[in-house]
């Protein structure tokens, strides 16, 4: 893979999408080892800059850097400039000033990791822009599903909620079309409108009519903060339609995988019980995103080699 | 000293006239018939060069006073004349407002000390452009306001703005206002769609503007006012305007050049470059189609710059968070140009007969008319540089595009006001 950057998912081809998958999948077994580290970026330097909030996302790439070996330090909005007042722009080439290999970036505007990639030599991994794209999420949906359905031509992934608001969303669909995969989105108007098909995925009304279909059962977070007012009548109306609950999933079949991106509101996108079914890789999704951000990280900065040598 | 352009291909809308004359400008500086005796008349070579009325601009931002970081009367008319325009309606919006007469006298006095542009200002709708409460219109129409405009700020309030037509009716001033519903536009960042869907940025739905212009249209008819409609961008707004006008209304309309060169997928092919977000955003490709047809068939009366400079430290932030605007009277004319196929004469009638007209204005290359024209170097290329650009800004979504053509000069009551250097001239 010959790029600087991973900003999103949307016009990344298949093979590159494939060499990450397979090199996740080497790097994952470090993590189960007693000593989970290798010296492979060693003397590198990975600056994490949050300007939303975080906790796996950001614990994962943390993890994933130290287990190379990396130097990483971060920053999160509370701490940092951006509440005195400094612009990204001035942030990051303060933080460029100190020469790190990979900045690691969440934000709440669509464009911002793109911004800095086009302005600085570092690489720039994208770790959520506003309601675009969460790129490693979708690699890590994408790998959790390769190894429990392998290969993904051809298979069915419902998503369902809140997709118009979802940057995973758009990622997995930029992902799975890419990997041949047909991808169902349902919910509610507001939040699943028509346009979206122009991103070629089919656009159904409730969590019943894509149940049988399924081979994946993607479960969005309603997510609150990012909700003008007026876009969704009660958490009850939004469970009656689109929650899964164990009723529903009796209707799929018994290898349709549950997934969420977490953090789960329970009892509104699914029940408990869902969520800790046989049939949930939740939890293995969390694990493979160590391991996908690890390979990323270990593309992006050429293993032992310098760029610029 | 009158002076006798040869050789120039000489282009006027208004007279239809498309042919190789000579022009002469009389010592008073109006065009007139060539006289006999040319003895004490300086000839201008202008052999390969176009001779077109001048343009004028219905909406530009000079920040002045008040606002001078981002442009003044000085920068502002440089990049006017430099764009071929001699006339320029400034927007109210400057700080302070022009809501009251007294500033609205000091403006007109000031700027033609500053710039050879004919400056019109206009006045403010509502006290402060905040749609509350009225401004004094008859005492701004008292003290030489070219027309009523709300500087681009909507007025929420239909009770407000009704009363506000209703009242500045009797005064006879065309009243600017821009279609919008404000709750509709919260957030959005450009237009949405197909493509704000696929890049995840929030959308501002065309719906937004068409319920503004439907609004518009009735309040027109209900009020009697003349109503002039800014910044028309999709294409059922054009089919609204195209009903009322077809009904007798007194509404005319006008769309900007960007939106007719560009369309939303500059957002997503320039990667979030906060210079293509505009206000309102730039549309669909068959959006920006159906404006172009509207500029041929006049149904859009004018293209306006809609100029609006930003200085760096308001444009270099994340798409979402820099401010809505760009610059355009540098480039208006090789934009409408060329988003309007080479059609010279079409582009000349909306940037410059067209928007004239709204303000009761003459232009044309007649006898007896000021001398106000443009000349035009069909052979040049040129591409908006911060070297090249006049304006103390360069938030432009052309920057850096090269163009074909360029104005060579540009003259005012016969008045050389401009000349790009680079074009020998004689």
């Amino acid at each position: 893979m010959n790029r600087k950057d991973m900003l999103g998912l949307r016009g990344v081809p298949r093979n590159e999408i494939q060499e990450i998958l397979d090199t996740a999948e080497r790097f994952k077994s470090i993590g189960e080892r007693r000593i989970k580290k290798v010296p492979t970026l060693r003397g590198r330097t990975v600056v994490s800059l949050f300007f939303e909030n975080s906790t796996r996302t950001k614990v994962s790439f943390d993890l994933a850097a130290k287990r190379l070996s990396a130097d990483g330090v971060g920053i999160s909005a509370s701490t940092s400039s951006a509440k005195k007042g400094e612009t990204l722009m001035d942030t990051a080439r303060n933080i460029n000033a100190m020469q790190p290999d990979a900045v690691i970036i969440r934000h709440s505007c669509a464009g911002a990791p793109h911004m800095l990639a086009r302005a600085f030599p570092f690489s720039v991994i994208n770790a959520g822009d506003g309601i675009n794209e969460h790129p490693t999420q979708g690699l890590l949906d994408m790998l959790t599903m390769r190894q429990n359905l392998g290969d993904l031509e051809g298979k069915t992934v419902a998503i369902v909620g809140d997709v118009y608001h979802s940057r995973v969303a758009r990622s997995n669909i930029y992902g799975l079309k890419t990997m041949g995969a047909n991808v169902l989105v349902a919910g509610p108007g507001t939040m699943c409108r028509p346009e979206m098909s122009a991103l070629g995925v089919e656009v159904r009304h409730s969590v019943d009519e894509v149940l049988e279909e399924a081979d994946v059962l993607m479960m969005l977070r309603i997510q609150r903060e990012r909700l003008s007012p007026g876009m969704l009548a009660s958490s009850r109306e939004y469970r009656t339609f689109y929650g899964l609950d164990l009723k529903r999933l009796a209707k799929a079949g018994d290898n349709t995988l549950i997934m969420h991106p977490g953090p789960i509101n329970r009892g509104v996108e699914m029940t408990p019980d869902v969520a800790d079914h046989v049939q949930s890789v939740i939890l293995e999704q969390v694990t493979n995103g160590i391991a996908v951000r690890m390979a990323l990280l270990f593309l992006l900065l050429g293993g032992d080699g310098d760029r610029n040598e | 000293m009158s002076k006798l352009f040869r050789g120039a291909r000489v282009l006027c809308p208004a007279t239809g006239q498309d042919s190789q004359i000579d022009v002469f400008v009389d010592s008073k500086g109006c065009f007139a018939a060539i006289p006999d005796d040319l003895s004490t008349t300086e000839i201008v070579d202008c052999a390969g060069l176009w001779l077109a009325p001048s343009l004028v601009d219905l909406e530009a931002q000079f920040g002045d006073p008040g606002l001078t970081d981002r442009e003044d009367f000085t920068s502002g008319g440089a990049a006017a004349a430099a764009g071929g325009f001699t006339t320029v309606l400034i927007s109210p919006a400057t700080e302070p407002v022009i809501d009251d007469a007294a500033i609205l006298r000091e403006i007109l006095r000031r700027a033609p000390q500053c710039t050879p542009v004919e400056i019109l200002v206009p006045g403010a709708l509502t006290r402060g452009l905040l749609g509350m409460e009225l401004a004094e219109m008859g005492l701004l129409a008292e003290a030489g306001a070219a027309v009523i405009s709300n500087g681009g700020q909507l007025v929420e309030a239909t009770s407000t703005l009704r009363f506000a037509l209703m009242y500045a009716r009797p005064f006879g001033l065309p009243v600017f206002l821009r279609a919008g519903e404000k709750a509709l536009e919260a957030n959005g960042a450009m237009n949405e769609g197909d493509l704000s869907t696929a890049i995840g940025l929030r959308g501002l739905p065309p719906v937004a503007e068409e319920i503004g212009v439907a609004r518009l249209v009735a309040l027109a008819r209900d009020s009697g006012a003349k109503v002039h409609i800014s910044g028309i961008t999709t294409a059922r707004s054009v089919a609204l305007i195209a009903s009322a006008k077809a009904e007798g209304l007194a509404i005319t309309a006008s769309t900007t050049a960007h939106h007719l060169l560009l369309a939303d997928s500059a957002v997503r092919d320039s990667v979030y470059d906060p210079n293509t977000r505009l206000m309102p955003p730039l549309r669909s490709e068959e959006d920006r189609v159906a404006l172009c047809a509207a500029v041929k068939s006049r149904v859009l009366d004018a293209v306006c710059t809609q100029h609006e400079p930003w200085t760096r430290a308001e444009k270099e932030l994340e798409f979402e968070l820099a401010q809505p605007g760009a610059i355009g009277l540098q480039s208006a004319l090789n934009e409408t140009l060329e988003a309007l196929g080479g059609d010279f004469a079409a582009a000349i009638q909306a940037l410059s007969l067209g928007p004239a007209s709204i303000l009761g204005l003459e232009r044309g290359i007649r006898d007896g008319a000021a001398a106000d024209f443009l000349l035009w170097d069909p052979e040049a290329n040129w591409a908006p540089s911060s070297e090249s650009l006049f304006s103390k800004c360069t938030n432009s979504p052309v920057l850096e595009r090269q163009f074909c053509g360029q104005v060579a000069a540009t003259y005012r009551c016969g008045l050389e006001i401009h000349r790009t250097s680079a074009v020998p001239l004689m």
